[in-house]
């Protein structure tokens, strides 16, 4: 089950999220070698994990364990690719209500841990999480390798501007487009027919 | 599990929807005979499935549906003020937003054995008694045989009836209402052996921003979020 | 419509009653409304059951009650035997046969005690058991409709009723004791040290002083022979 973590329930799931920053700094800090900050020398957090940010936390069944997780920011406050890469969109960053941001997208690095369910698990439930709150579209900042395997995998992606060096890599920005048929091309895959995802806490909106 | 469906989250159970028509209708038309409901999609619905209705479909862990409750708002048209006012002809066609009508409950009888069947009866009661709690309604009103009714009201729920017992499918129903609070929720969940969090809840945007249903056993009160 | 209304009233105060008499009067008053004298409520089908439990509530006439007691007719009752047969409401007058010599007996003599007809429904008890509720009058004169109304109300009533009983049975106290625990616990009320019930038991002194230590902590009992009364009073040990 995927969990949908908000400022307002995320008090249940404080273990679970520092597990998510700590996998996050061993993947994108000692891994791959970003450039980004470490809290307290163990913890991968930047100044877009605010309280606008949403996560979807693959849980163990206990609902302890960090299996893989999602940062989805809206594209109408302070996101990565508006603040950071907006030079990555030729016609303009895309700004709306139904467009949301994918970062951070990743799977517990432990050994024990088999990635491709997880991921899977992740797609149905942004796929989910997206037909859910009117989200039409995810857009997210890559690798241009990434691009095409996020094709291969039945995406219906499309890119935002002509990719660039950024340091030693060749990055590109892409909008993802969310359909119920998005959703039934996943659940297809792993044969399930009701929701990966769980909104556990209460969060009462005025 | 039993899955929550409204008009605001069916676009993530449109397979679990379609399974539960079928459902309906392989137990209510070509088992029980209901011959006017009969489609030759064999799909069984009927005027009252529109965006109001909300459904409790009790799932298996792959998913697929096996059992279900459809439940419909008193303050729209539902079955006993459209067709069957008749028989809430004592105390009258209740109607409140607090108050849910309960129709259309089965079981897949074709598929599960006896003991799961009679288990998924069991998980699909105390399921609507979580739902009903949860979603902050009161009572719901269903027609029920006598039999059942004395059963219930052994294990101490309130029940009372609206209206005269008719014959009905070759046996005795009354139109009854039943209370809901935390108290019939726990007799319930005793009386049979259900002790379980049954209900999945995915919820969906109210207004403009995110509105979280509370799910799962962990549920904290409101505070604690802040 | 005025008899529906007396019925729902009945049932919407069900919620009041508190003891079985009351309840029973309330009942007795309803079913007076429709013309029915007395009823009997009874579980018929447990002959081996002491008559407490066969028979739960009636407002019979004394006499009557204790001819058809004393001459056990409750097993061969013709409304009693066609109630479990068929499992339907039945009117007695149904019932009724010309080859059945004791049936037309019982006939005969409740006409003695203005009981000439009746009414008579079967109700599923908790666990599966008929359950029947019969009633009785000198002038039997109910439409479908009433029938109906006392149908519901039996319902109602027997299942107060069962819930008031079972409210009143006494009930089992506290945790229940190991088999192990209450032996030891018998030879502690026979008089028997924690060394001679290790003999007698053939297991060590310090075993047989934890099973009456055990049993004492279960029955939240500060001495010996405290555990001792309370296991008899809850019937884990014989007296």
């Amino acid at each position: 089950m995927v969990d949908v973590v908000t400022a307002n329930n995320r008090c249940n799931f404080s273990e679970s999220l520092e597990a998510m920053h700590r996998d996050r700094k061993k993947i994108f800090v000692d891994g791959l070698k970003w450039d980004i900050p470490v809290v307290d020398g163990q913890y991968e957090i930047d100044q877009f994990d605010t309280e606008d940010a949403i996560y979807l936390l693959d849980l163990d069944a206990q609902r302890k364990r960090h299996l893989g997780s999602v940062r989805l920011l809206p594209s109408t406050g302070p996101h990565l690719l508006g603040s950071v890469f907006p030079y990555l969109c030729d016609k303009g960053v895309p700004v709306g209500d139904d467009i949301w941001e994918i970062t951070r997208l990743c799977t517990a690095p432990a050994k024990d841990v088999e990635p491709r369910p997880v991921r899977r698990r992740i797609a149905t439930a942004l796929c989910e999480f997206g037909l859910l709150y009117g989200i039409n579209k995810y857009t997210c900042v890559a690798h241009v390798q990434w691009l095409s395997s996020l094709l291969a995998v039945g995406w219906e992606c499309e890119p935002l501007g002509e990719p660039r060096q950024v340091g030693d890599e060749t990055i590109g920005a892409m909008s993802i487009s969310i359909t119920p048929a998005t959703l039934q091309m996943f659940r297809n895959k792993t044969g399930s027919r009701t929701p990966v995802l769980q909104l556990q806490a209460i969060a009462q909106a005025a | 599990m039993i899955e929550v469906v409204t008009s605001r989250n069916a676009l993530l159970y449109k397979d679990a929807l379609h399974d539960m028509f079928h459902l309906r209708h392989r137990i209510f038309v070509e088992r029980m005979g209901w011959e006017a409901l009969r489609k030759s999609d064999r799909l069984e619905r009927d005027q009252f499935d529109t965006d109001d209705a909300i459904y409790l479909l009790l799932t298996e862990d792959d998913g697929k549906v096996v059992g279900t409750h459809r439940m419909l708002p008193t303050t729209k048209p539902h079955l006993f003020s459209d067709v069957f006012p008749n028989l809430c002809a004592v105390k009258g066609v209740q109607r409140d937003e607090k108050i849910l009508e309960l129709t259309r409950t089965c079981v897949d009888e074709e598929v599960l054995d006896r003991p799961t069947m009679e288990k998924a009866r069991k998980r699909l009661m105390v399921g609507l008694f979580e739902f009903c709690l949860r979603g902050g309604y009161e009572k719901f009103t269903l027609l029920t045989p006598t039999d059942l009714l004395f059963r219930y009201l052994l294990i101490g729920l309130d029940i009372k009836p609206l209206g005269m017992p008719v014959d009905m499918d070759g046996n005795k129903q009354v139109a009854v209402i039943v209370k809901v609070d935390q108290q019939a929720l726990d007799v319930m969940r005793m009386a049979l052996g259900v002790p379980e969090t049954q209900v999945h809840y995915v919820g969906a945007p109210q207004g403009d921003r995110l509105v979280l249903a509370p799910d799962g056993a962990q549920q904290r009160p409101l505070e604690a979020a802040e | 419509m005025q008899m529906t209304n007396s019925t729902f009233e009945f049932i919407e105060q069900l919620d009041c009653q508190t003891d079985i008499p009351s309840l029973i009067n309330s009942f007795q008053s309803l079913i007076g409304k429709f013309g029915m004298a007395c009823f009997m409520i009874g579980d018929p089908t447990r002959p081996k059951m002491q008559r407490d439990d066969r028979l739960w509530a009636t407002t019979w006439p004394q006499d009557w009650l204790n001819h058809w007691l004393s001459q056990n007719y409750i097993s061969v009752d013709p409304v009693i035997n066609q109630l479990l047969a068929r499992n339907e409401p039945i009117l007695w007058r149904e019932t009724r046969s010309a080859n059945d010599d004791t049936g037309s007996k019982i006939f005969n003599e409740a006409t003695e005690f203005h009981m000439t007809d009746g009414f008579a429904l079967p109700i599923y008890s908790r666990d599966g058991f008929v359950v029947g509720i019969t009633m009785g009058t000198d002038h039997y004169e109910l439409g479908k409709q009433d029938e109906a109304c006392l149908h519901m109300a039996s319902i109602y009533f027997h299942a107060k009723l069962e819930r008031l009983r079972a409210e009143s049975a006494p009930k089992p106290r506290g945790p229940r004791l190991t088999p192990r625990e209450r032996e030891c616990l018998s030879w502690v009320a026979a008089g028997k040290t924690d060394w001679e019930i290790s003999q007698i038991l053939s297991i060590s002194e310090q075993t047989a002083h934890e099973y009456v230590q055990n049993a004492l902590i279960k029955l939240n009992a500060t001495t010996r022979a405290q555990a001792v009364a309370i296991a008899i009073f809850t019937k884990q040990i014989l007296a």
